[in-house]
């Protein structure tokens, strides 16, 4: 099975969402069955894609079991019935390709899909068999997103990516870093015009970004990727078992998950962040993290304390 | 660096590769079964023919671990498995160098310190598997096996190489070592209660061989 989803199917979805979001407000007993999802735009077109989206990182590298790509399956129907969009992958991540692409064969609809993956090889020749393979094991002949893994050798890749956007094979080209690293050089490959998307880690942790790269990508125009909201698992766990604050409710956090995820999404620089999940119930729980209110910057300060403060 | 990054896969997964493995390649783990009761068998039989087998069993068992394993199995999940394989298949020829072709190879058993801890870290190697498919609660489990998984095979062979006859020399303890290593920190980060016998038993042959160094005249 091929999945193409052409940006006039995802846009209709998006219609749909801003649809609903009216109704909502039109109709309170309407808001109850269909909740409003955060939708931000790419800065470089205006295309909407949902705020939450999902990595792949050790969740989707599970080999040949059979048992394991039933479940996983079933994690990205959840995803999908939720609305999803982007999900974000890498050679670099074992068979997460692969499995992704079997896993896509497997589920009714992938309406909405943003297909995200990356090029992460030191090679030239290497990073367009790398394309090549991408598109074969994700059953796509065409990605939304294709990004320069961790900034390696971006100089060639980013010329390949940007002439495989000419043809149309592309829609988006992107970087990345994944461990707070490498700030500088990507500071300085962000301001290239081929650049869209730049991917970095933020959370309520690891806040480093706030100081460079997302007033840059704000003033560059560039759509902004957050991966490690939880830290790696970090963060819910240093959290389990400790009492969300008595506001947390009235802003639509009912767990960690969700005071964590509306954290990184509520920056106003922030288009999509990318947690990685193989539970169905943490994929609820993270999607619903785009319902409902988002908070303010006093509201944002405020968690941060909190969040310090235990 | 966090030492989790260099694991990209979950414990869940490796409990399952493991299983899938074992199930795929039984029969070589039914023929190591066999082989590694003939080398007990002829274990104290002083023949050339004889060394040259076990030398030859052993590191039939490497370049299946290498092949097998790390290069046909784990690289699909960590793309390092291919160098692993190949530091595998480097020392199924120095076996075969060492122990083979100039045989060598010569375990033998004798009261002392040495040889328990060596033949206490053979039955573990030996046994794991079993205990762990017995008493685990999660299906599958991560049972290793000797010569067919990397843990019990490695564990295996530097207990051998500690009971040799004749010291055996630094290079061919290297490999062994670092894999040891690498397995020790992977059970460590994927937290698999089941490995952690191979990580005493490790301490162990590892210890009395420093010590034994130090001993030698």
């Amino acid at each position: 099975m091929t999945i193409n989803p052409s940006r006039r199917q995802f846009l209709a979805g998006a219609t749909a969402t801003t649809a609903a979001s009216a109704l909502a407000q039109s109709f309170p007993a309407y808001a109850a069955v269909t909740p409003t999802k955060l939708v931000r735009p790419i800065p470089t077109t205006g295309e909407p894609i949902p705020a939450v989206g999902m990595g792949t990182w050790i969740t989707f590298n599970i080999g040949p079991s059979e048992a394991l790509r039933r479940q996983r399956t079933e994690v990205l129907r959840r995803f999908f019935d939720h609305g999803g969009g982007m999900i974000d992958s890498s050679p670099m991540y074992g068979t997460a390709e692969e499995v992704l692409g079997e896993c896509f064969r497997r589920l009714d609809s992938t309406d909405g899909l943003f297909s995200a993956s990356k090029v992460w090889t030191s090679s030239a020749s290497e990073g367009r068999t790398q394309l090549d393979d991408s598109f074969r094991l994700w059953g796509l002949e065409r990605f939304s997103l294709m990004q320069v893994h961790n900034l390696v050798n971006w100089e060639d890749h980013l010329k390949m990516l940007a002439e495989k956007k000419a043809n149309g094979e592309i829609r988006y080209v992107g970087i990345t870093t994944s461990h707070g690293s490498r700030h500088s050089e990507m500071a300085k490959v962000m301001a290239d015009d081929a650049v869209d998307f730049i991917q970095i880690t933020y959370n309520i942790e690891d806040r480093w970004a706030e100081d460079r790269l997302l007033p840059m990508a704000a003033d560059l125009g560039k759509a902004v990727i957050i991966n490690r909201p939880f830290q790696r698992g970090a963060l819910t766990r240093a959290f389990e078992g400790k009492p969300l604050p008595e506001w947390a409710g009235e802003h639509g956090m009912e767990s960690w998950a969700q005071y964590l995820l509306k954290f990184v999404i509520s920056h106003p620089t922030v288009t999509c962040a990318i947690p990685a999940t193989s539970k169905v119930d943490h994929m609820e729980e993270n999607m619903t993290a785009m319902e409902g209110p988002m908070p303010d910057a006093a509201l944002r300060k405020r968690m941060v304390d909190y969040a310090a403060s235990l | 660096m966090n030492p989790d990054r260099l694991f990209p896969y979950s414990e869940e997964v490796y409990r399952y590769v493991l299983n899938g493995y074992r199930d795929a390649y039984w029969p070589v783990e039914a023929a190591t079964v066999l082989g590694v009761l003939a080398m007990l068998a002829l274990w104290r039989t002083d023949h050339l023919v004889v060394r040259r087998l076990i030398a030859g069993s052993l590191a039939g068992l490497w370049a299946w671990l290498g092949y097998g394993f790390y290069i046909q199995t784990y690289q699909a999940f960590n793309w390092a498995g291919l160098y692993f394989g190949y530091a595998a298949l480097a020392q199924a020829i120095l076996i075969m160098a060492w122990g083979g072709f100039a045989a060598r190879l010569q375990p033998e058993l004798s009261g002392t310190v040495t040889t328990v801890i060596a033949v206490v870290s053979l039955g573990i190697c030996g046994l794991q598997g079993l205990a762990v498919r017995v008493l685990s609660s999660a299906e599958p489990a991560a049972a290793q096996a000797i010569g067919l998984t990397p843990f019990a095979t490695i564990i295996a062979t530097l207990a051998i190489l500690l009971i040799n006859r004749t010291r055996a020399p630094l290079w061919m303890w290297i490999i062994p070592t670092a894999l040891s290593g690498w397995e020790a920190l992977r059970a460590w980060v994927l937290a698999i209660p089941g490995d952690s016998v191979f990580i005493l038993a490790f301490a162990a042959l590892a210890i009395v061989r420093v010590a034994n160094s130090r001993n030698d005249p």
